[in-house]
C-alpha cells in the first residue's frame, strides 16, 4: 500500500478528535519529529510518537486506521491471518498489516 | 550568552518542554491554591471570611468556566470529542451559576443560605454532564482491555465499599424525624453518591492514560479535582447534618476552591496542547504571505 493512501488513513482518524485537536496533535506530533509530508511519512515514528504522547488515546486511532486501511486495500485481518485473538488498537497489528499488504 | 541561551532551548527535546510545562503548571496551581486558602484562612484580620471565601469561590469557578467556554468556541461541537468538553463546560458553568447564587444568598440578600436551595439544584444538575463526559470519554476513546475491565472493577469496588460506609455513617448521624431532616440528608448524601460516580470514571480514565506526556497533566489534574469535591462534600454534609458545626462550614472552602482551580489548570492544559486558536494562525498566516 502506499504510503501515501495510508497517510491519508492516518489523517482522517485524527479527525476522531474534531478538527481544531487534529491541527493541534499534527503540530505536537510535527515537534516530535513525525512528519506528514507524503514523502516523508513513517508509520513507526508515527505509531512511536502517538503512544507516548496520548497513551490509551492512541487506540482508537488505530482500530480506525486498521479498518480504513483494510477497506482501501480491499481486505481483511482475517483474510490476511491477523485477527485472532489480538486486539484490534495494538499498532504492530497495524505495522504488520501494512507489511503483509506490501508483500501481496 | 544569548546564542548559548538560544542553542541550549534549540536543544531542548519536545518532551523536556512539555515536563517543564507541566512542572510550572503545578508550581502555579500550588501557589494559587495557596494564596485562596490563606485569604480564607486569615480573612477575620482583614475583613469578613464570608465575603473573602464566596467571592473566591465565584472567581475560581469562573475561571474553570471562561476556560471551558473558550474551550468551546475553539473546538466547536461538531464530532463527539468537542461535544464531550462541551459537555464539561455545561457542567463547569451549571456550577459556576450554583456558586454565583449562594454568594448573592449570602452577599447581596444577605440572608442564610437555605439547604437545599437553587444553588443545590444547579451542583447536582451539573454532575449530568459531568458524567455524560467521563462516560462518554471511557466508553468512546479508550479501547476496551483486560487491563482496564480490571482497573475499573478494583476502583469501582473500592469506591462503592467507602460509600456504603460513608452512607451509614451519615444515616445514623441525620435527623429522621421531620421532612426538613429527611431532604437535608438527601441532598447531602446525594453529592457523595454522584461525586463517586464521577471519581470511578474519572480514576479508570486517568489510569488508562497516565503514561501519556500530553495526556497525563490534564487527567491528574481532573482526579485531583474530583478528590478535592469529594472530600469537601462529604465534610460539608457532616457539618449540615450535625448543628453544632453549622458555623464552620467555610473550612471546606478552600477545598472547593483548590478543586476549581484544578480544573482550571485541566482546562488550561487541554486549550494549550489540544486546540489551537485559528484566527491566531490565520493571522500569522496572512502576515507570512504578504
Amino acid at each position: 500500500m502506499q504510503s501515501t493512501a495510508t497517510l491519508r488513513c492516518v489523517l482522517d482518524a485524527l479527525s476522531l478528535f474534531g478538527e481544531n485537536t487534529k491541527a493541534a496533535l499534527l503540530s505536537q506530533l510535527g515537534k516530535d519529529g513525525v512528519s506528514f509530508a507524503p514523502e516523508e511519512f513513517d508509520i513507526e515514528k508515527f505509531c512511536t510518537s502517538v503512544t507516548t504522547l496520548l497513551d490509551r488515546w492512541s487506540d482508537l486511532l488505530f482500530v480506525k486506521i486498521i479498518e480504513d486501511v483494510c477497506r482501501q486495500s480491499d481486505t481483511s485481518l482475517e483474510d490476511l491471518g491477523l485477527r485472532k485473538g489480538r486486539y484490534l488498537h495494538s499498532p504492530e497489528l497495524l505495522k504488520e498489516l501494512l507489511l503483509k499488504i506490501e508483500a501481496r | 550568552m544569548k546564542n548559548e541561551d538560544q542553542l541550549k532551548s534549540a536543544a531542548e527535546s519536545p518532551i523536556e518542554k512539555l515536563m517543564e510545562s507541566k512542572r510550572n503548571l503545578l508550581l502555579s496551581l500550588a501557589v494559587s491554591v495557596a494564596i485562596c486558602s490563606a485569604i480564607t484562612i486569615f480573612a477575620p484580620i482583614s475583613g469578613d471570611r464570608i465575603f473573602y471565601s464566596d467571592l473566591i469561590a465565584v472567581i475560581t469557578s469562573g475561571l474553570a468556566a471562561a476556560l471551558s467556554m473558550q474551550l468551546i468556541f475553539r473546538q466547536k461541537i461538531r464530532g463527539l470529542f468537542p461535544r464531550l468538553y462541551a459537555s464539561l463546560g455545561l457542567g463547569i458553568v451549571l456550577w459556576f451559576i450554583a456558586e454565583a447564587i449562594w454568594t448573592y444568598y449570602e452577599l447581596v440578600a444577605g440572608v442564610e443560605t437555605p439547604f437545599p436551595s437553587i444553588a443545590d439544584a444547579l451542583w447536582l444538575a451539573g454532575y449530568v454532564p459531568f458524567f455524560y463526559f467521563l462516560f462518554g470519554m471511557v466508553k468512546n476513546f479508550i479501547a476496551p482491555s483486560r487491563s482496564m475491565l480490571l482497573q475499573f472493577f478494583v476502583i469501582s469496588s473500592a469506591g462503592f465499599v467507602l460509600l456504603a460506609n460513608l452512607m451509614l455513617s451519615m444515616y445514623q448521624t441525620a435527623d429522621l424525624t421531620s421532612s426538613e431532616g429527611v431532604m437535608t440528608f438527601v441532598v447531602s448524601s446525594a453529592y457523595p453518591i454522584a461525586d463517586t460516580l464521577l471519581i470511578v470514571l474519572a480514576s479508570v480514565a486517568f489510569v488508562q492514560l497516565r503514561k501519556g506526556k500530553l495526556t497525563f497533566t490534564p487527567w491528574m489534574f481532573f482526579t485531583i479535582s474530583l478528590i478535592l469535591f469529594t472530600i469537601a462534600d462529604v465534610g460539608f454534609a457532616y457539618f449540615v447534618l450535625i448543628e453544632e458545626l453549622g458555623d464552620m462550614i467555610w473550612i471546606w472552602n478552600p477545598l472547593y476552591n483548590a478543586g476549581y482551580l484544578a480544573i482550571a489548570s485541566s482546562l488550561f492544559w487541554h486549550r494549550e496542547f489540544f486546540t489551537v486558536d485559528e484566527r491566531k494562525l490565520m493571522r500569522a498566516w496572512q502576515e507570512k504571505n504578504r
